[in-house]
Parts: structure tokens; sequence; C-alpha cells
């Protein structure tokens, strides 16, 4: 029982791994945040170790003790969280964690069958860290499975991809996200064709939204924020964008967040103004979305959307971000009247 | 779980199997140590994973039961706790309660079915070994193993069993250490493991002056070893792998054979090696009649030049190794003479204690320009 949502491809690869034992030595999981990497990692972790005929079972001992993250034989690699004397948290994994595995990789499993390393966030590693584990991906040793993880893997050292089975987890459909919502969380209709097409076809995204209201109001009040700028003067879009970027040294995610919220409602307004109205994320405000279509031509909505995006590339490559926010202010759409502050 | 013991015997037992007990770890739980009722015995266990040690005290048990609580948290109330004293355990919920005179504390423990099973060695290759020759054994031969990761089975120490005599080895690339020593109870098949040197060096500390024999059991698949002590065990993980034949190494014949006093090469190789730091190490063994010259020297710093006398027979040679290599081995001898024999500049030095012949060490030279 994989117990997986969606991932079909995925999972029939692995279950047939199994059946023929050629489960391979490394897998490297690529996709978008929440799409259920780690969900997968752990299923095939317990898959490894089960103790029942049909694997993974989530019955019995290994299975369970996997699932509460208490088996011996499974290491979970992540960045490190910051301790409490620093403020800044680690940015890389460090060659020192990959010492550490590459000395049990060698030991045979403690309590189980296999040990399994995953490490989550692949691209963090340095590459003087990805360089340690060339060799024991090279020469793999029996009994060991290596699964990494990774939203990014154009950062991920080609030599390392080389070395290891891809496997490609795509986002899913929005109405299997949907229905997965209505049936096993038991959400609300409504709610639950908000929340798919939100998620972007990351079914972690929606249940975390599921079990924490609080992160479905900071969505709306983060899209009220932009709402009110839209339509104000240059004084009140200046004080917001020195309020948006107040806090980006200590996290920089929130902006992009942001950014990526905007862009994605400025996604649904072209689509409303070019009469597909059936295929928007935000289906809670259509409203609003129609009224602000009725705006503003196309081509201003085009022109808007380029520079959402020109502004978020710009802050990944740390370009200054007061200065970016100011100019994404400064081209806000004008609705036919005079575009320059300067008279 | 209700019992008493002594103050002495619990800090004690906390003291041997804290160092079983994992440092960095993902699984929180292997900080903890555990305690289990057993029979008339209070038991500790701790584990990081790679081995597991199980102490037992002696102890007044009113009632069975087990808890893991933090290893540190307990060992540091408990060496505070007056000496001699007796200490009332007593387990409610999942708190510990300690009393000892006038003391009193709360411990919040974790369920010790969540902590990882402790492998049982019940079949599988037996044997005992003399505690005296197994300590020398580890101190003159675990230094030799490599301590970086890149050829793991280097990392740990070569047993291979075989009749009644034990043979340990390890190797780094550069050098090799050798030593044979004999079983107190012969093996009927040969049997060849990779000790991690860590479980080697913890074992080398466990052993108490009380002790006689050391058992040893190794499970049919070679993936774990048994040491039982007296009052103590310690179950290890085997590295995985072959180990190189590393009897091929060991040169067969020499051009030039020196035989010189251990304390004075000793003295000698240390000498050199404060110059050699610049320079790779690099320390020049001259070998003539009546004599050893041990040099080394650094272009910018200077240069050192000692004497010993040494009977060499055969030709005179030249030759040069890593200063720290030769202070490694010539530091663990107990014998008072040490021949080095040699065959020309680029092949492998050998170090034999005078009087013994259980140990071999074979060192790798430097090339250098004479």
């Amino acid at each position: 029982m994989w117990t997986i949502i969606g991932h079909k491809a995925a999972v029939s690869l692995l279950e047939r791994g199994l059946e023929k034992g050629t489960i391979s030595h490394a897998y490297l999981l690529v996709g978008p945040a929440h799409v259920g990497k780690m969900k997968l990692a752990v299923k095939l972790a317990q898959a490894v170790n089960c103790e029942s005929p049909e694997r993974p079972c989530g019955q019995c001992a290994a299975c369970l003790k996997i699932a509460e993250g208490k088996h011996a034989d499974i290491q979970v690699i992540e960045l490190e969280q910051p301790a409490e004397n620093e403020s800044a948290g680690k940015t890389k994994i460090s060659v020192e964690q990959i010492e550490q595995i590459l000395h049990s990789v060698n030991l045979p499993p403690f309590e189980g069958k296999h040990k399994v390393f995953i490490i989550d966030g692949f691209e963090n590693l340095s590459i003087a860290a990805a360089n340690r584990l060339l060799k024991t991906l090279e020469e793999p040793v029996s009994q060991v499975v290596f699964i990494l993880l990774t939203t990014r893997e154009n950062l991920v050292p080609q030599t390392i991809v080389s070395r290891c089975q891809r496997i490609e987890l795509a986002p899913l459909p929005y109405n299997e996200i949907e229905e997965a919502l209505l049936t096993r969380w038991h959400v609300e209709p409504l709610k639950a064709r908000l929340l798919a097409r939100l998620s972007a076809g990351c079914l972690g995204w929606a249940v975390n939204m599921v079990e924490d209201d609080s992160l479905l109001q900071q969505r709306n009040d983060w899209l009220d924020e932009w709402l009110e700028v839209l339509p104000s003067d240059y004084d009140k879009r200046f004080v917001f964008a020195a309020k948006l970027v107040e806090k980006f040294n200590q996290n920089r995610d929130v902006l992009q967040q942001k950014l990526d919220l905007w862009l994605n409602w400025w996604r649904d307004v072209l689509l409303v103004k070019t009469g597909n109205p059936e295929t928007i994320t935000n289906v809670d405000r259509e409203e609003t979305l129609t009224q602000i279509a009725g705006e503003y031509n196309l081509d201003e909505i085009r022109a808007f959307i380029t520079r959402i995006k020109t502004a978020s590339r710009q802050l990944r490559m740390n370009a200054n971000p007061q200065l970016v926010m100011e100019v994404l202010m400064l081209n806000f759409p004008e609705n036919g009247k005079v575009s320059s502050p300067v008279r | 779980m209700k019992l008493s013991c002594l103050q002495e015997n619990l800090s004690k037992g906390l003291s041997i199997v804290s160092r079983a007990v994992a440092t960095r770890t993902t699984l929180p739980i292997t900080n903890n140590v555990m305690l289990v009722t057993d029979e008339s015995r209070l038991k500790l266990v701790a584990t990081n994973l790679e081995m597991a040690m199980s102490h037992w005290i002696g102890a007044k048990v009113e009632q069975e039961g087990s808890i893991t609580v933090p290893a540190r948290l307990l060992s540091e109330f408990v060496n505070s706790l007056p000496a001699g004293e007796k200490i009332d355990m007593k387990l409610v919920g999942k708190t510990l309660e300690l009393k000892c005179a006038r003391y009193e504390a709360r411990i919040s423990g974790v369920d010790a079915k969540d902590f990882p099973p402790i492998p049982k060695l019940d079949e599988g290759i037996n044997t005992s070994v003399e505690i005296a020759a197994l300590r020398q054994g580890i101190n003159q031969v675990v230094f030799a193993a490599a301590a970086d990761e890149s050829r793991p089975v280097l990392t740990g120490v070569d047993a291979t069993f075989e009749g009644s005599l034990l043979t340990l080895a390890a190797a780094d690339g550069f050098r090799l250490a050798v030593y044979k020593l004999p079983l107190s109870k012969a093996v009927g098949q040969r049997v060849e493991v990779i000790i991690p040197s860590r479980t080697l060096n913890e074992l080398n500390r466990l052993i108490g002056e009380d002790e006689e024999k050391i058992e040893f059991t190794v499970n049919p698949n070679k993936s774990l070893a048994l040491f039982k002590l007296k009052k103590t065990e310690l179950v290890s993980q085997l590295v995985q792998g072959a180990f190189p034949k590393y009897s091929q190494l060991i040169p067969q014949s020499s051009a030039a054979k020196a035989t010189v006093s251990v304390a004075e090469f000793l003295r000698a190789c240390k000498m050199a090696s404060i110059f050699a730091r610049d320079g790779s190490g690099i320390v020049r063994l001259v070998m003539s009649p009546g004599k050893i010259t041990v040099s080394s020297k650094s272009e910018e710093l200077g240069e050192d030049n000692g004497e010993l006398d040494a009977t060499v027979e055969g030709t005179e040679a030249k030759i040069a190794f890593n200063g720290k290599y030769l202070t490694d081995v010539l530091s663990v001898l107990k014998e008072q003479q040490v021949t080095l024999e040699t065959t020309n500049p680029s092949s492998p030095g050998v170090i034999r204690p005078v009087g013994a012949d259980s140990y071999i060490h074979v060192v790798m030279p430097m090339f250098v320009q004479w």
C-alpha cells in the first residue's frame, strides 16, 4: 500500500523495482516544493525495510517506526537549523554532515534490512559536500539506498545526477487534488476547489493550508495588500515597497512568495480578459478579477506580468531589493493615465 | 520499576556506557541511556547505532521495569551525589524519581520500547583472548588505521581468527601494523572481519583491572561482533568489505638490517621531526657500520643531525620516511630494542621489536633527492 496520491509512474517504477529486486542504490527525486517528494522517499524507505510480503504494508513494526521517524537505519539529512545564538541559519549542507553519513554507510543496517539516507534539499549541498558523496554513489554498498530530494535540479552537480536514477514528480492535476481534499481530508467543496487551484499541483501545500487556517488567512491578507495599493498614488506605493523589503534580509522567501501571489493574480486577470474564466486560480475572487480585467487593456496586463517576472528574477540575482520593488511600483498599470511620476 | 543501588556503582556504570551514547545524531533517543531491571541487577544500555554497550550493576529490585532518560543529565546528577549513599529509583509514568540521602530528582524519560533494539548474538564463532595480549595488540595496531573515510575498509582493524591464533592488522596506505596473539580457545574455521577502530579503542578503555579474559563472538553473516567482559558487553557493527591482502606487502628479505635502542631511536626521530615539520615531515636515515644517522632539514629554518649506535648488518643504506610514522610506531613498543630492515630507498622499511616475533610494522619510504 503506497497510499500516494498521484505520481503513478514513479510509484509503479518503484513497485517493479521491489518485485524484481532491482531497487537502485540512489534515487534523485525532482519536483516542486510540497509535491510529495519526502512522502515518496519515506514510503520507499518503508518498502525496503518492510517485513510483510506486500511492501510497504504501513502496519508492521518497521513501517510504523519509520513513519514516526524513530527507525535507526533511516537518516534524514537537511539544512541544520540555526542554533539559538545564531541570527541567520546555515545556507548550505556542510561537508561535516556528509562525512558523518559516509562513516555509517559502510556499517551494516542496525535493525532493518536497508539503510536509507534521505537528503532533503540536495541543491543546498556545498560543492565540496556533493563531491564527497561521488565515490559512495559510484561504488554502491549493498543494503544502502540514497534518496536525494531537490526542487531545483539545475543546481545539482551533473556528476551527482548521472550517478542516480532520476524520478520526476510532476505537479498533480488540480482535479486530483480537489478530489483528495474532499475524500481524504473532508474539506468543504468551495475551499477544496480554491486550495486545489492555489496549490499549483502540490498536494502537500494544500494539506498544510487545510491543517493551518492562518496560512489561507495570510494569503488573503497579502492579496488585499496588493489590491489596496493598486489604485493608490505613488506615495502610498513607495511606503508599501519599503514595507515589503523591510525583512528581506532575514527571510528572502516571503517577498518571493508575495510576488508569486501577485503574478498569479495577474495571470488570472489575463485569463478573464481573454475570456477563459474557467481556468483561473483565485476562484474565490472572480468578481474582483472581472472588475480589474475591465479596467485595463490587454497590452497593459501583459506588460505588467512581464514586469513582475522581471522583478522576481532580479531579486533572485541579488539586485538591491528596495530598488527592484520601487521600479515595480512605478511600473504598475496606469489605466490610461500618465505613467510617469515626473510631470 | 522500583529499585535501589549504590551511588558509586551507578556512577561507574554510567561513565562506562556513556562512551557509547551518541553525540550528534538524527535519532534523539540515542542520546538517552536505557535502564532495565534484569533479575537482581540493573542493566544500563547505550548505543550510537555503531556500537552498543550494556553494563550490569548490582541492585535491589522491588519491581521490574524499564525506561530511557537523557544520559548526560543522569550521569551529571548521579556523579554529584554523595559517594557511598544508596540511591532509590522509582518510575512514575514516564518520570524517573531518584532519591539519595536528602536529595531528590525527577527526570522525564522516553519509553524504552522506542530505544533501538540491541542486537543479540547467540550463535556464531566464539572464542576468547587474554586481556594483556589484546591490550598490547590494540595499542600497537589501531593507530595505523586510516582516519579518513575515502577507503572505508582501512578505517577498521582487520582481525583474522585461524586455529588458535588471532591476527590484528591495520593499514592506511602508507604503513601497515600486524600483531599476532594467541586465542585461549581455538576456532573451528578461519574467520576474517574488520572491526571499527573506534570499537577497539573503546574496548581498550573498558578493560578494567580485574578482568582476565574477554569473550569474543562474531555472528554468522559477519555483520556484528560481541565482546563480553565480566559486567559489560559491547556489541559492535563490523565494517563490510574486503581488507587488502597485506601479507604480500611485507618484504621477505632485506639488504640492510640495523638494530637500535627504541628509546634512542625515538628521541632522534622526534628531534628530526621538529625540523621536518616544514618539509612534509621528511626524516632521512643513513645506515653505516656501527651507526645510524637521523637527519632532517628545512630550507628556511635549518637542519639537524643525530647519530645513534647501531648494529648494522649488510650494505650501507639510505632511506627517508615521514617522521610521524616512525615516532608513532616507536612510541608504542615496549621492547628495549628494535630492528629496521631496508632494501633500497624506494622499497618499504620493516620495523620489528627485538625478542618478540608477534609484531611487524611496515612503513613506506619517501622519495627524496640525496
